[in-house]
């Protein structure tokens, strides 16, 4: 805009030079030039020859003058957005920001502070990009022009009840370079704000992120975004609270089976926990009311016996400032056997251990051979133990960490005669081994496998005891490993709202005690213009002279004129 | 004794009335023969004492030539008549023309040198006793002034006509001629046959047919053996030196919105030049009846003329004004 005006001016000071510089003339025959075919032109935008004469030194003096005054002119210096500080606005959407404080929420809070904080800084600043993040970061606007126009591009946000996702922000600040990287005429507007990127013609410096958590302590890090100007405003105040803050459930290892579930509800800012009650809703419709037995400061727990498969819901009563830590509900999966793909001898062992045959979906695969393996969870079985007095199989290597040796105990494995693996396909490891190569025990991550010596044997020695614990160790590793379905999931930005047991229980969210914290003073620093006024001051001095020499010059073509 | 010297203000005639004492007026009828029977003087007195030699004008009887006189005189070519004291009292009429036009310069203003002009042949026609009346061309007002030689009343008389015509500044005179019928009328009665109207003009009029009107309007006075001497107050000349060549938005009576932006050159003032003598021209044929003599009062191409030399030079030094007057000392 300021470059049309420009034009403009500098086409109007062009015709006002180009324009004849008719001085008036009195005669008493000036009756005869009256309709004379040879007169000149009669256009008072006539273009023509600039007659150098005192007057059109004088003009051209104030074009000059001006022309100088031009760069010094803060108007220009406004008008120009190039060298106006950009702002990026980073704004907290997550689910805490529905809180409610002091009769509106916090995101209402945030909108105050945000028009508070940017509107008398309009002047100096070129334009706003807003973004919002919780669980995601999301760019909302680009390159918008005012402040206003901001704060109404936020107002129109709504807080989305999904979690905060503190890295995301640092990451978007660390994207601001260095000041050391800012060059060129136009930086030292920027001074320290950094030049993020630039949108749309639209340079954008300093970052003002306004959320509810308090900021980060990598915000004041050395070279930290503190120091490149960038703001952290904490809207948060506290308010008393009380939620569910987790469900931790507990479950059979190698069943699967949902043994309990432990509510874990917590109090904040000053909630008191003795009114604090859980109301549970079983499956067969049952509701319980109880109030929270055990605390542990502000953090109390209720033990829930899941016997029935199916959804339960848990109320929190009082709720207080955040709402979506008050309810939750998990859907218990129904347990049964274990179902097992056996085809090795000894079939007995399905029924000592309590699982069924199941060869078409079976949670794992018993097998004889190595070549029989495929992608399903499975344990390969040697040819079994051959105990031999005296004969001892030196254990020279096993991997302690491994589940499948837990319990063992070697000494015994080095007598028990164990049968060694095959030539193992890529991807087992061997977890006890011995020299030459000897591999008794192994397993392999992906797919998940293992493979042992042997069944487990009849008798009660120490032989036999061993060959159980291999075996079912190794049953044990891959049966955890199996998928168990979740008794409940967080939303996403994909699904945000909460809906059955996708629930929003997202960490912290529903902590509204913490102490607000907020990290610099936004400053955006002046575009050069300003601070050449605030400094120097020196174009009023030369629109002045101009003034001076122009009204000079009009009373010397007037006096002129008039002779 | 006169009651103003030479006067002190701008107006007055910068002339002590001493040096205008040493003129007296010397007209003579002319054609008398045109007009059959018509006695176009009066005589001031019966005998026939000789009063002064003056030289030879056309129209003087051939048989007041004396030839001696002539023979001593020092200009061969010139004649000199007798003449008596009773020769006739003369009636000279002085219309002003006291347009806008007439205004200007403003340094030397033709309307000033007019008046001045007229207050000296007023002066000099009341001390010789002859009949003054002074005319308002465009409002067509008439003051008398009879044979009056005060020139504070002269003054006056000028003034009165002056400040009639500022009332009507700026009208065209065709459209005061409507208006001023009975004025023209009173012209008419002002100017018997046989008398003398000086017409003090710059003959800037509007348009042709008011040029034209006063050049019907000169030629009906000549039938009446008037003699019409046309004084053309000219200041061309000072004025294009004054405003020079360049790109000018000229201004001046006659000329209204939109304004006249010219580019003056020496080309185009020639040709506006040529066009206000081509008018001039033209007046004068349309005026011309045997009666009629123009008289130019130029300008200097100067930027500050002094009003009082232009008057000087003209009034002194033109030969149709020593035709109109004569100093004393030629008696």
């Amino acid at each position: 805009m300021t470059y049309v005006f420009g034009a403009l001016a500098a086409a109007l000071v062009v015709i006002y030079m180009a324009r004849p510089n008719f001085r008036r003339a009195v005669l008493s025959a000036a009756l005869f030039f009256r309709d004379d075919p040879v007169l000149g032109s009669t256009s008072r935008i006539a273009w023509s020859t600039p007659h150098p004469t005192p007057l059109f030194y004088l003009q051209l003096s104030v074009v000059l003058l001006l022309l100088l005054a031009v760069p010094h002119c803060p108007g220009a210096a406004v008008m120009d957005r190039s060298v106006k500080t950009g702002v990026r606005v980073l704004v907290d959407r997550s689910a805490s920001m529905s809180t409610r404080q002091n009769g509106a929420t916090r995101f209402d809070a945030a909108v105050a502070a945000l028009r508070s904080l940017v509107a008398p800084q309009q002047s100096a600043i070129a334009c706003f990009s807003l973004s919002a993040f919780d669980s995601e970061l999301t760019t909302i606007a680009e390159n918008v022009g005012s402040a206003a126009e901001l704060v109404d591009l936020v107002s129109r946000l709504q807080p989305r009840p999904l979690g905060t996702e503190l890295s995301l922000v640092q990451h978007a600040l660390a994207e601001a370079p260095a000041p050391s990287r800012v060059e060129g005429p136009h930086a030292a507007p920027l001074s320290t704000g950094a030049l993020a990127k630039v949108d749309n013609g639209c340079a954008t410096g300093p970052t003002i992120v306004v959320s509810d958590m308090p900021a980060p302590p990598w915000m004041e890090s050395q070279n930290g975004p503190a120091s490149r100007g960038d703001v952290w405003i904490d809207v948060s105040q506290p308010a008393p609270n009380a939620g569910i803050v987790d469900l931790v459930d507990t479950r059979d290892r190698v069943s699967g089976q949902v043994q309990r579930v432990r509510v874990l509800v917590s109090t904040f800012a000053g909630m008191p926990t003795a009114n604090v009650t859980l109301t549970v809703r079983s499956p067969d419709g049952a509701v319980r009311t109880q109030p929270v037995p055990a605390w542990d400061g502000p953090t109390g727990s209720v033990d829930v016996i899941p016997s029935l498969p199916g959804r339960y819901t848990f109320h929190v009563n009082p709720g207080g400032a955040y709402r979506y830590d008050d309810d939750a509900a998990i859907d218990v999966p129904p347990s049964g056997p274990v179902r097992v793909d056996w085809r090795v001898a000894r079939r007995e062992w399905l029924a000592r251990l309590g699982w069924t045959e199941d060869r078409d979906n079976p949670d794992l695969r018993v097998l004889p051979s190595i070549e029989m393996l495929d992608t399903r969870p499975a344990v390969v079985v040697g040819s079994g133990y051959t105990p031999r007095s005296g004969l001892a199989q030196p254990v020279t290597t096993f991997l302690e960490t491994s589940p499948l040796v837990s319990g063992l105990n070697l000494d015994v494995a080095e007598r028990s005669g164990m049968s060694g693996a095959p030539p193992l396909p890529p991807g087992f490891n061997a977890v006890l081994s011995g020299p030459d190569s000897a591999v008794w025990i192994a397993e392999r991550a992906a797919p998940v496998a293992a493979f042992v010596p042997g069944l487990p044997l009849d008798g009660d020695d120490n032989v036999a005891r061993f060959s159980s614990t291999v075996f079912l160790n190794a049953a044990r590793w891959i049966l955890e490993r199996r998928p168990r379905p979740a008794l409940f999931t967080l939303t996403t930005p994909d699904q945000p709202e909460p809906s059955g047991n996708r629930l929003a229980l997202h960490p912290g969210e529903g902590n509204t005690g913490r102490t607000p914290r907020s990290v610099g003073a936004f400053a955006p620093r002046a575009p050069r213009g300003h601070q050449a006024e605030r400094r120097l001051a020196f174009w009023p001095w030369l629109v002045g002279a101009a003034a001076l020499v122009f009204l000079t010059e009009r009373a010397l073509a007037l006096l002129r004129g008039a002779a | 004794m006169t009651r103003s010297g030479s006067g002190a203000t701008p107006e007055a005639l910068p002339v002590p009335s001493s040096q205008l004492d040493r003129f007296r007026l010397r007209l003579r009828q002319r054609d008398r023969g045109t007009v059959a029977g018509a006695h176009l003087i009066r005589q001031r007195g019966q005998s026939l004492e000789f009063r002064e030699f003056r030289p030879y004008l056309p129209g003087d009887d051939i048989r007041h030539v004396d030839w001696r006189a002539s023979a001593r005189h020092h200009r061969r070519d010139e004649l000199v008549v007798r003449t008596f004291e009773h020769e006739v009292q003369t009636r000279v009429v002085i219309s002003l023309d006291t347009r806008a036009t007439m205004r200007l310069p403003e340094v030397a203003p033709k309307l000033q040198l007019a008046r001045w002009f007229a207050e000296a042949m007023c002066y000099i026609a009341g001390r010789s006793g002859d009949s003054v009346a002074v005319h308002a061309l465009d409002s067509g007002q008439v003051v008398e002034l009879g044979s009056s030689a005060d020139r504070w009343r002269i003054r006056r008389a000028l003034q009165r006509v002056s400040v009639a015509k500022a009332a009507s500044n700026g009208r065209s005179l065709s459209a005061e001629g409507r208006t001023a019928t009975v004025n023209w009328t009173a012209l008419e009665r002002a100017l018997p046959p046989g008398s003398v109207w000086l017409v003090l003009t710059d003959l800037y009029f509007a348009g042709e047919a008011e040029v034209m009107a006063l050049a019907a309007r000169v030629r009906n006075a000549q039938q009446g053996s008037r003699w019409v001497v046309v004084v053309d107050f000219d200041s061309w000349a000072c004025e294009t030196h004054r405003v020079g060549h360049g790109l000018r938005r000229l201004d001046g009576p006659g000329v209204s919105a939109p304004e006249l932006r010219v580019k003056l050159t020496s080309g185009l003032l020639d040709e506006v030049k040529g066009r206000i003598d081509e008018r001039k021209r033209r007046f004068d044929r349309a005026a011309s009846a045997g009666g009629y003599d123009r008289l130019r009062w130029t300008w200097p191409a100067e930027a500050d003329p002094t009003p009082t030399a232009i008057f000087r030079e003209h009034f002194f030094g033109q030969e149709i004004v020593r035709r109109l007057v004569m100093p004393d000392g030629a008696r």
